[in-house]
């Protein structure tokens, strides 16, 4: 689903993400873990495509990130880092609508289903309030909600728990978690993870260069991906 | 969503925002105010002058910070949501570009009860001028908008509001300047001058002014520099497409400064070359109208003037009325010898009346010497002409204030070529000029109150 060969961004000379050789089948869940500046928010703007490598390829779903933005954009959920809440002044439907209607989604089928997710993620009763007004933890469960709402095939999430006190992260990782896997691949980053998490099995991708001892220290986690796999921890819960 | 349907729906969105937020309620509000006082203060004056006032200048309050506030999306994360769903930089651009279009049309929707004023008590006659007066403030803020957007493609993202001000306050100076300006490039020695007043050309202003005739020079052809404007126009936004379509940064929507460099160099040379093609030639405007206008020109003097069948005490014609006047040529001699002149050409029209005769022709003329110290010789034509007075150049505030229609004439006689600036009293209602405070209170409240209601709350 994700492959990269040989990607490459350097800024002003220094490489951030340096080589980059991936694989993500379809399905499966990747985690970048690593210390602030080890070039995992550079890795997932490159596949997100705002942000073009300096040399490398990637592609996402086949297709090219730079050749073929378009189309990669149009089968990609992203949260990414920095993306505050643009519009205070729209209530969470409005908000959602816009994107739904960015996407090619009609408003009349969009309604009901995004409903559901401001249901599902605890924002039924804010329906109605400008978003400006909302706290971190309800900005960050409303990107949620628009990420999921695209019905992307590939999830790209950048520290999507970034800025959220402990419940907060606890609560967005649990929800994480519980999503049904289906046939979209997930990548998030993260600095730190929760330690309650299960490991998964797919993909873990330490970043920093392990050839540069300076970067090589920003990695902390070496080891297994924590994972989102609810249908693993069933698993392993009924064995 | 194809591309015009993407760029429609993004437009509408910032359109949206800026209405919003609360810095566009407050510049909303306070234009509504100006432009409530400019009418309270102008439009007993003189409609023109208040038509450029409303449509020309006002609007700058509203683009300036809204397309400050619109190039700043790119520090406050909305474009960086944007551009992971399928949109391209030219849609993203070319939706801000008209959003600044739609913006000026809500504004345009709040000027409409002081139009409707102008045209019930000043006759609707105004109706295509206020037209014209709308095309030229939409050239307006596409030149205006052009340059911001342009000029803040050559800065970084973290220089965008500051940029936007940098293409204002360049904007400013072609919008202002045109009021003030042609004086003392007038001033200047002829070259300079010449050169100066093509410059001031880049500005829809200057063209708008030469076009409805009420600056402080008339152009006597006023295609060139609507020409002139145009290719600006064009000339930016072209470029501006080229930056942001060819010349994008490593970040999918910003433009690579370098790159771009050169064509805002171009495109700075090009607006710089642009004002030696279009040649212009002006007149000064007269400080004042009269019913009769007198000129001296080649040994006699020409008087020109309309005259009505009015009594003494009796008002002036009303607006619509059919009236028989007549125009009257006087010739002057005081000088010792007849003077003959071979041919008189007297053309004459008006936007306030409309005349069945628009031309007069008189010749050969002898003009008797002075038959004694202290007296003239005099010669005398007269045309009858009928006239239906269309509107009035002004809104009469007190009763006994007749309205004014204009009637700007030309006279040729054999190689002397004269302009005259007559007037025709005329009579309409009296407008009471307080009413525009009702309007501008009303306005104020519908755009506070739908602020308020909007007003975002800590949940």
């Amino acid at each position: 689903m994700i492959e990269t060969v040989g990607l490459t961004r350097a800024y002003d000379g220094v490489r951030a993400v340096d080589d980059l050789k991936l694989e993500v089948p379809k399905g499966s869940v990747y985690g970048f873990l690593g210390r602030n500046g080890a070039g995992k928010t550079t890795t997932v703007k490159m596949l997100s495509t705002v942000l073009h490598p300096t040399s490398g390829t990637a592609t996402v779903g086949g297709f090219d990130v730079q050749s073929e933005a378009l189309k990669v954009r149009s089968i990609i959920g992203v949260i990414g880092e920095g993306t505050e809440l643009a519009r205070p002044f729209w209530t969470p439907m409005e908000y959602l609508r816009f994107f739904s209607r960015l996407q090619g989604g009609s408003d009349g089928d969009a309604k009901a289903e995004l409903k559901e997710w401001l249901g599902r993620l605890d924002l039924a009763a804010h329906a109605n309030r400008p978003i400006g007004g909302f706290s971190a933890g309800m900005r960050k469960r409303l990107e949620l909600c628009r990420v999921f709402s695209r019905h992307p095939e590939v999830l790209l999430l950048d520290e999507p728990t970034k800025e959220l006190d402990i419940p907060g992260k606890r609560e967005i990782w649990e929800f994480l978690r519980n999503l049904p896997q289906g046939r979209r691949s997930r990548c998030f980053s993260a600095a730190t993870m929760r330690p309650r998490l299960r490991p998964c099995a797919t993909g873990l991708r330490f970043c920093g260069r392990a050839s540069s001892p300076s970067r090589a220290r920003r990695a902390i986690f070496l080891g297994p991906c924590f994972g989102l796999r609810p249908d693993r921890r069933n698993k392993s819960k009924n064995t | 969503m194809n591309a015009v349907s993407q760029t429609a729906f993004l437009a509408l969105t910032d359109l949206r925002r800026q209405l919003g937020s609360p810095h566009s309620a407050i510049t909303f509000v306070g234009s509504i105010v100006f432009v409530g006082f400019l009418f309270w203060l102008l439009a007993g004056f003189s409609i023109d002058h208040f038509l450029n006032a409303a449509f020309l200048m006002v609007p700058i309050l509203i683009l300036a910070p809204a397309t400050a506030a619109i190039t700043s999306d790119r520090e406050v994360g909305y474009a960086s949501i944007l551009f992971t769903y399928p949109v391209t930089a030219t849609r993203y651009y070319a939706a801000k570009f008209l959003a600044l279009h739609l913006l000026l049309g809500v504004y345009l929707l709040l000027l409409v009860p002081f139009l409707a004023i102008i045209v019930l008590y000043g006759g609707v006659g105004w109706i295509g001028d206020i037209g014209r007066m709308a095309g030229w403030a939409t050239l307006e803020t596409a030149f205006v908008s052009a340059l911001g957007l342009f000029l803040s493609a050559s800065f970084g993202r973290r220089a965008a509001m500051a940029s936007a001000y940098i293409g204002f306050g360049l904007a400013l100076v072609f919008i202002i300047g045109p009021w003030f300006l042609p004086y003392y490039v007038m001033a200047m020695p002829p070259k300079t001058a010449s050169l100066g007043m093509r410059v001031l050309h880049f500005s829809p202003m200057m063209a708008a002014l030469d076009a409805t005739g009420t600056g402080l020079l008339v152009a006597e052809n006023p295609l060139p520099a609507f020409l002139a404007t145009l290719a600006v126009v064009v000339i930016l936004v072209a470029l501006g497409l080229l930056v942001y379509r060819r010349f994008q940064s490593a970040e999918g929507w910003e433009v690579g400064r370098a790159k771009a460099a050169p064509v805002v160099a171009l495109g700075i040379v090009l607006l710089l070359a642009l004002p030696v093609f279009p040649g212009m030639s002006y007149t000064e405007f007269p400080d004042s109208y009269g019913t009769q206008s007198c000129v001296m020109a080649s040994m006699l003097q020409y008087c020109v003037s309309f005259e009505t069948p009015q009594e003494i005490g009796s008002p002036p014609p009303s607006i619509g009325s059919r009236i028989q006047a007549q125009m009257v040529v006087s010739l002057y001699n005081d000088q010792p010898v007849n003077i003959t002149v071979e041919k008189i050409v007297v053309r004459w029209s008006s936007r306030f009346i409309d005349f069945n005769v628009t031309r007069a022709e008189f010749g050969p003329v002898a003009v008797p010497a002075k038959p004694a110290p202290g007296q003239n010789g005099a010669a005398f034509f007269r045309l009858n002409v009928t006239a239906v007075p269309l509107r009035v150049r002004a809104l009469p505030p007190y009763k006994g204030f007749p309205g004014y229609a204009l009637i700007p004439m030309e006279l040729a006689a054999d190689r002397t070529r004269v302009l005259f600036y007559n007037e025709l009293s005329v009579s309409g209602p009296i407008f009471e000029r307080n009413i525009v405070w009702i309007f501008v209170g009303l306005e104020a409240a519908l755009v506070f109150g739908r602020r308020l209601t909007r007003r975002p709350r800590k949940a």
